[in-house]
């Protein structure tokens, strides 16, 4: 039925060429460009929060993280989140649950030498106890350093002038960029369902526990990825925590990274989950890190077997070809051990090294072989040399990780492989090259 | 037992007597030595069938079972060889395995063969590790075998020298045909995600030219990943974009080589559950150079002249009837 509309009165339509006219702008193209604007302000705000996005700010208002904060923007000192003493913010967001927690799911940026006024370090040195942190309260996080650019990762956080000791700046302060990324596990949710259940159905946790190296970066890998990283104790000793798993079968590798860049093997063992179990592997001894001094060392020579495990456990190292040396030594309270080894009663050739530790009443099995070999000359071994020398490190990234794997897989049984990528050089990529990548792998 | 004490009798034949109880000792001695100088720790690989009496029409399920015996073992490959004419490869679930990266897993049902190769990153030491589980479905009466070539197992050392291997293959029967009341294995109840993952760009002289490519890999539990799909887009949103999802394999050569664009990466399980995760753009677009932002805008400017166009339109009419 319809309703008879009363007509209105002058007035209203008097109202309404007034009300037009005040809203909008005189000319049609005025109004296209407000809406236009509208329409840009809108769409760019949508992007905002994408991933995980750093910079230098002034203010850093929640839910925004500051990690750490600066005193300039180049060749500044550094300061913790918690003082206030500093007005550049190393500031991120753009991933839901982040924060500066140093527990948890979390990994260290950087190492400060004290709350503020801080020099700097790499969270794979350990002058340093102060830490500036990223975590992430579901999900994953990572950090990790690179020359010139933060490829391979969301952000650039800041940039650092060194190792260690190290003033710090902007993204393009500094050649050694500090590079993170970050992802929810609790992606965007279309309408309409379909993506299987998150919450309930994932109660499951295990708890890893043992002794590392003083203040060493501890990385937990899962299914060989890295899941979570801590840091150990003065005393070596570490606990972490990973949760929200599913049932079933995993495989975790635990390893330690000395405060040289020298990681111990991987510690490997496959765990089953029923649903919401809460599993605690503890006991977990890592064999110690080792390296030498010399690439080649001359008949008679020393030559110096280092590395860190536990403060004042005993090492034995053994030094072998055809036969096998023997040698003790104690560890100091840092938990690095030096071992002259002289070389008198070696044969020239190649020979290798391998060290392991007697604590209270643990031991670990032998850790990673080092080869040297004796012959006419000394060569010292380069400094840069180590944990970047990795087999398997095909991209030069200084891990061994999928993008490696990927790498490999793409020449698997194609002809004439590039030389790095067949590790064992026997001109093709097969399985034995997968294995080496395998034993050799970071994460 | 002191063999120069043995007294030999001067008769002949009781001398050959002894001399052959001699040799038959030596025999032993000799056997006993060489298997005790034989290592028994070797793994041990295994083909498990839940089932190997079937019937026609039946559905069975048989696992790949690794025993590596105190060994780690951080690499393996090997064919799986089954009859064609009596058996259809229905499934492969690999949700549950102890590989953690693929090689090569692909399967010739009409050519009656499987083949598998992968890593487990620092090695597995156990006694049941499941390597994967292969879904038969008996085609017709016969007798046959499921069997293991070409198998390799990789020690998780500096030489990644080969583990000496036992084969345990597997038999079965097909005998009459199924009925009404036979069910086949059941399938997989999955309603969670895939687990979470972190995408990673990359790029490497030794591979696509040395252009920017994506790598990325997860696992699923229960039901395991079906296939991983990349959507490549100046959006943030991936439901604004006027992309398409297309199947993808890890490495991926990722068509914005220019890496302004966000990439979505959907991981599907088999019972299709997905999961996506994001890779950000590291050179991002200031909107203006954004098309896909352009049209978008340009798309509501119009909707909304059209929706002012409606508006004075509807206002006229009022005018005009009064």
């Amino acid at each position: 039925m319809k309703k008879k509309l009363k007509k209105p009165s002058s007035e209203f339509w008097q109202s309404i060429k007034h009300a037009d006219k005040s809203a909008l702008p005189k000319s049609t193209t005025g109004k296209i460009l407000i809406l236009f604007f509208v329409a840009i302000i809108l769409f760019s705000g949508h992007s905002a929060y994408a991933a995980l996005t750093c910079s230098i700010a002034n203010v850093c208002n929640s839910p925004d993280t500051a990690v750490f904060k600066m005193s300039a923007s180049s060749n500044a000192h550094a300061e913790l989140s918690s003082q206030s003493n500093y007005s550049k913010y190393v500031c991120c967001s753009g991933v839901s649950g982040i924060g500066n927690s140093c527990a948890g799911t979390s990994v260290t940026v950087a190492r400060l030498s004290s709350a503020t006024n801080a020099h700097v370090e790499e969270n794979t040195q350990s002058n340093y106890a102060n830490n500036a942190c990223l975590s992430i309260s579901s999900g994953t996080v990572s950090v990790g350093y690179q020359n010139a650019n933060c490829t391979g990762y969301h952000t650039t956080l800041a940039s650092i002038s060194g190792i260690t000791n190290a003033h710090v700046g902007d993204a393009s302060a500094y050649n050694t960029k500090i590079c993170a990324s970050a992802t929810a596990t609790v992606p965007p949710t279309p309408p309409g369902g379909g993506e299987g259940a998150e919450g309930p159905l994932v109660t499951t946790g295990i708890t890893f526990s043992g002794r590392a190296y003083p203040l060493s970066n501890v990385t937990i890998l899962k299914d060989g990825q890295i899941a979570i990283t801590t840091i150990a104790g003065p005393d070596a000793s570490f606990s972490v925590t990973l949760s929200n798993l599913s049932t079933g079968n995993y495989t975790f590798s635990v390893y330690g990274e000395d405060k040289n860049g020298n990681r111990s093997t991987l510690f490997t063992f496959p765990v089953f989950f029923t649903f919401g179990s809460n599993t605690q592997v503890g006991g977990i001894f890592l064999a110690p890190t080792i390296d030498v001094d010399k690439t080649e060392v001359k008949k008679g020579d020393n030559i110096a077997i280092f590395g860190q495990t536990v403060p004042s456990s005993d090492v034995t190292i053994s030094v072998h070809s055809d036969k096998e040396y023997i040698g003790k030594i104690k560890a100091d309270a840092n938990g690095v051990y030096l071992y002259n080894f002289d070389t008198v009663p070696l044969e020239y050739g190649n020979h290798d090294t391998k060290s392991k530790t007697a604590f209270l009443t643990e031991i670990t099995s032998f850790g990673k072989t080092v080869a040297f070999l004796v012959g006419d000359k000394n060569v010292l071994k380069g400094e840069i040399e180590g944990a970047c020398t990795a087999k398997g490190d095909l991209n030069g990234d200084c891990r061994v990780n999928l993008i490696d794997f990927s790498i490999m897989a793409f020449w698997y049984k194609k002809l004439s492989p590039p030389a790095k990528v067949d590790m064992n050089n026997d001109a093709k990529v097969n399985i034995i090259d997968f294995s080496i990548l395998a034993y050799n792998w970071t994460g | 037992m002191d063999l120069a004490k043995i007294h030999y009798p001067v008769d002949g034949d009781r001398k050959n007597k002894m001399k052959k109880i001699f040799n038959k000792i030596i025999i032993l001695l000799a056997s006993f030595l060489l298997f005790t100088a034989i290592p028994v720790s070797a793994s041990q690989i295994n083909l498990t069938p839940e089932n190997n009496q079937l019937k026609v029409g039946e559905t069975f399920e048989v696992k790949l079972i690794l025993n590596t015996e105190d060994e780690s073992i951080n690499a393996m490959e090997a064919t799986i060889l089954f009859p064609n004419d009596l058996l259809i490869l229905n499934d492969i679930r690999d949700g549950n395995s102890i590989i953690n990266f693929w090689i090569e897993k692909t399967a010739d049902s009409s050519g009656g063969q499987f083949n598998f190769s992968g890593i487990v990153p620092g090695g597995y030491i156990g006694e049941e590790g499941q390597i994967i589980s292969l879904v038969f479905k008996a085609k017709k009466e016969g007798n046959g075998n499921i069997e293991i070539t070409k198998c390799k197992a990789l020690l998780n050392n500096e030489n990644s020298a080969e583990s000496s291997l036992t084969v345990n293959n597997s038999s079965f029967i097909i005998s009459g045909y199924v009925g009404a009341e036979t069910a086949g294995i059941s399938e997989i109840k999955d309603e969670e995600k895939p687990e979470s993952f972190m995408p990673e760009i990359a790029s490497d002289e030794n591979i696509f030219d040395g252009k920017y490519f994506l790598v990325f890999s997860t696992v699923d539990k229960k039901s395991g990943i079906d296939h991983y799909e990349i959507l490549e887009s100046k959006l943030s949103n991936y439901h604004l974009s006027f992309g398409k999802w297309e199947k993808a394999e890890s490495p991926y050569l990722l068509k914005d080589q220019k890496l302004q664009s966000h990439i979505f990466i959907k991981a599907i399980d088999r019972n299709e559950n997905e999961r996506i995760e994001t890779v950000s753009p590291r050179n991002s677009l200031v909107w203006y150079k954004n098309t896909s932002i352009i049209i978008y805008a340009v798309l509501l400017l119009l909707l909304v002249i059209f929706l002012l166009c409606i508006i004075k339109k509807f206002f006229v009419k009022i005018k005009n009837n009064y």
